[in-house]
């Protein structure tokens, strides 16, 4: 499911998806801004068919958070 | 749910093509993975690998597109450009900061007018407009609702007027939308005074804005709320956290609504649908069913081709050429189309046809060369995957649509396409079909002449002439709009601007019209010439292919030489910009008997000396009609 997350992140901010890992966050990468962000939450909700609370989506601060909350929403693989 | 990230990804496949500088085939690839994955994560890869498109190498055209908003419109734009590549559009998307639409129009120094702009989006919300129309409706007495009214236009007026004095871009500015959930509730729609009555009021003032300014066209937000549903339009979290005041859904419907408008705007709306014929325009296979066999009728599934067929006979009356492109027995077709009782499309209805067993791409090609339109006017529908994707691959600027599999779907979707619009509605367009159908008994008559000019003469040719004046003008900027082949310089005009320069001094516009033993094909072309002294110029001469061939292009430039010699001139200058269209005209003026002087910037310039006489094609009957009304 990493390796989604990544592909997807890596689309939107147009950087290397063998850049990312479990750490990257707003602070690793500078492209990611609130508009890219959005972006990022909105491609995962579609690419995962879950949606996102507003307090969900303000806790999805790095890669290996938003893989453990798309875990606790039942998102396998 | 498959993964996004295979070993070949699609996108490092166009980074590749990029920086091979292959940039028509990069492009080819954008549009098929936005074709194939249309999602958020493609949608902005793709936007951001368009950036780096070369128009000239990819053979599109570009449009700057500055958006204008009073909420964060911001992301429109990767969706704007991503969606604009498979209609040959590149956009160069500029987005003003939010809510400061006023300020980018007013101040001299803005980015915006740095951007300079080919078409600005005005995009206002009523609720940041007008909060006390949008929130407290209720609180306010008639005389308050009609200031708020007024003031709401005032402003919308002073920015587009603003626009107007350093600005000839063209202005999408949103209706406002009905309200949902409106202030009283059922009983709103019956009352005059009601808030609902206020937008639709608001919205009538508004056009009669863009009416007056010129220009100016309104995109009608209630349709597009209406067509994906309100419930899916919002987002309620995307306007609580960023100002967004519509889903993701509705952005791309959004997106692709301004890409209709400027498809309109470049001459890069779609004109010929050509159509599969078994499992589309009746289910079943004739060669296997028989006519008898074949369904079409008034019981599903029969019903839903009858209506499928009914909606395409409908686009037909609004001016879209219609073709047939079939592996199929000749014969048995003719025999449906001519006798099966519930067919709706008859022969009459198609201008071009190839039944055959040959690969479609290449019936395809023969298509745009019998119809003399290129292929990226081209809307090619099959249920077939297989036939489907062959002729993507083929000719990636052809639309190719599939089929959905449900029958009763597929009028809707047909109808949906949103590719066949024009930015006005004539009694050419009702007729183009047929026009267009008149070509075919007159290829087989060149066939059999013997001789090029016993063809030409008995081909009994009038042209009428007529100044441009009110009558004409809309049908001439048309023409400037959607001709691409036949143009010589080609230069588009709106209503507006033709009007301007034709109240420019020196300079006349004539409309042709051409008939002949087949009909009347209506007006075919359009030249202007400005005449300034001595010396003249044929500033821009455009044909329709359909009437190329016949020497009816010597007998308009006959005329505008004649035309340039009564005003005086001694000499003229015929110009020539090349486009990747207009290859065909390259040596119209030196085929004539021009000479080439120094060009001006991307423009080829000729000379003639208008004291040798002038010949006219002796064949053509020319008659010249003064403007009744000047414009």
């Amino acid at each position: 499911m990493q390796s989604r997350v990544c592909s997807i992140i890596a689309r939107i901010l147009k950087v290397p998806a063998a850049s990312l890992d479990a750490t990257s966050s707003p602070d690793t990468l500078k492209n990611w801004d609130s508009l890219h962000f959005l972006q990022i939450v909105l491609a995962l909700e579609e690419e995962f068919g879950v949606q996102f609370s507003v307090d969900e989506i303000g806790a999805l601060q790095s890669v290996g958070i938003i893989v453990e909350i798309l875990r606790e929403r039942g998102v396998s693989a | 749910m498959k993964p996004i990230v295979s070993f070949d990804d699609p996108v490092e496949r166009i980074d590749a093509l990029l920086a091979e500088g292959k940039h028509r085939a990069a492009w080819a690839e954008m549009i098929h993975l936005v074709e194939r994955e249309p999602t958020g994560a493609v949608f902005q890869a793709v936007a951001d690998a368009a950036t780096k498109l070369s128009p000239k190498d990819a053979d599109l055209v570009p449009v700057r597109v500055g958006l204008l908003a009073n909420f964060t419109i911001d992301l429109v734009a990767p969706l704007l450009l991503a969606q604009g590549l498979p209609s040959r559009l590149l956009v160069d998307p500029y987005v003003a900061g939010f809510d400061t639409w006023i300020q980018e129009i007013l101040d001299p120094s803005s980015s915006l007018r740095e951007a300079a702009p080919d078409v600005v989006v005005l995009a206002l919300q009523l609720e940041a407009l007008s909060p006390a129309l949008a929130f407290r409706f209720l609180e306010l007495t008639p005389e308050q609702v009609n200031a708020e009214v007024e003031s709401a236009l005032a402003r919308i007026e002073e920015a587009v007027v603003g626009l107007r004095a350093w600005s000839r871009a063209k202005v999408l500015i949103h209706a406002f939308p009905t309200p949902i959930t409106p202030a009283l509730g059922i009983l709103d729609a019956r009352l005059s005074t009601g808030q609902t009555a206020t937008v639709r009021r608001l919205n009538e003032q508004l056009a009669s804005l863009a009416e007056r300014i010129g220009d100016v066209f309104l995109v009608d937000l209630s349709r597009l709320v209406a067509s994906i549903g309100a419930v899916r339009w919002q987002d309620a979290r995307l306007w609580g956290m960023a100002k967004i005041p519509f889903s993701q859904a509705a952005a791309r419907a959004l997106a692709a609504e301004y890409v209709r408008y400027l498809r309109a705007f470049k001459g890069l709306s779609r004109k010929v649908l050509v159509l599969d014929l078994d499992d589309t325009l009746w289910g079943g296979i004739l060669g296997e069913d028989g006519i008898e066999g074949i369904r079409l009728g008034d019981e599903y599934p029969g019903r839903a081709f009858v209506e499928l067929q009914q909606a395409i006979l409908g686009l037909h009356r609004r001016g879209v050429v219609l073709a047939i492109n079939s592996k199929n027995n000749e014969e048995d077709v003719l025999e449906v189309l001519m006798k099966h009782p519930s067919m709706v499309l008859r022969p009459e209805h198609f201008a071009a046809t190839r039944i055959n067993w040959q690969d479609k791409s290449a019936n395809m090609s023969e298509l745009a060369d019998e119809l003399g339109l290129s292929l990226d006017s081209f809307v090619f529908i099959d249920d077939s995957e297989v036939e489907c994707e062959r002729m993507r691959q083929s000719f990636p600027e052809v639309m190719t649509v599939r089929l959905e599999a449900e029958p009763a779907a597929r009028a809707g979707a047909v109808l949906a396409l949103g590719v066949f619009d024009t930015l006005s509605y004539s009694d050419e367009d009702r007729k183009r079909g047929a026009l267009y159908k008149q070509e075919a008994p007159r290829t087989k008559l060149r066939a059999g002449a013997q001789s090029l000019d016993d063809f030409y003469r008995s081909l009994d040719m009038v042209l009428d002439v007529y100044a441009v004046g009110r009558a004409q003008v809309q049908r001439a900027a048309d023409l400037t709009q959607r001709t691409n082949q036949f143009n010589l310089t080609t230069r588009r005009y709106t209503v507006d601007e033709l009007t301007a320069a034709l109240r420019a001094s020196g300079c006349e516009a004539y409309a042709f019209r051409l008939t002949d033993r087949f009909g009347d094909n209506g007006i075919i072309g359009v030249g202007m010439i400005e005449v300034d002294g001595s010396r003249g110029a044929i500033s821009n001469l455009l044909m329709s292919c359909r009437v190329l061939r016949r020497t009816v292009e010597d007998a308009v430039l006959a005329f505008l030489m004649t035309r340039a010699r009564e005003l005086g001139a001694c000499e003229i200058e015929g110009r020539f910009r090349p486009t990747r269209k207009n290859g065909q005209t390259k040596d119209f003026y030196r085929d004539r008997g021009f000479s080439p002087i120094a060009p001006d910037g991307d423009t080829e310039r000729f000379v003639r000396s208008l004291a040798e006489p002038i010949e006219s094609p002796k064949w053509i009957v020319v008659r010249r009609h003064e403007a009744a009304d000047a414009v």
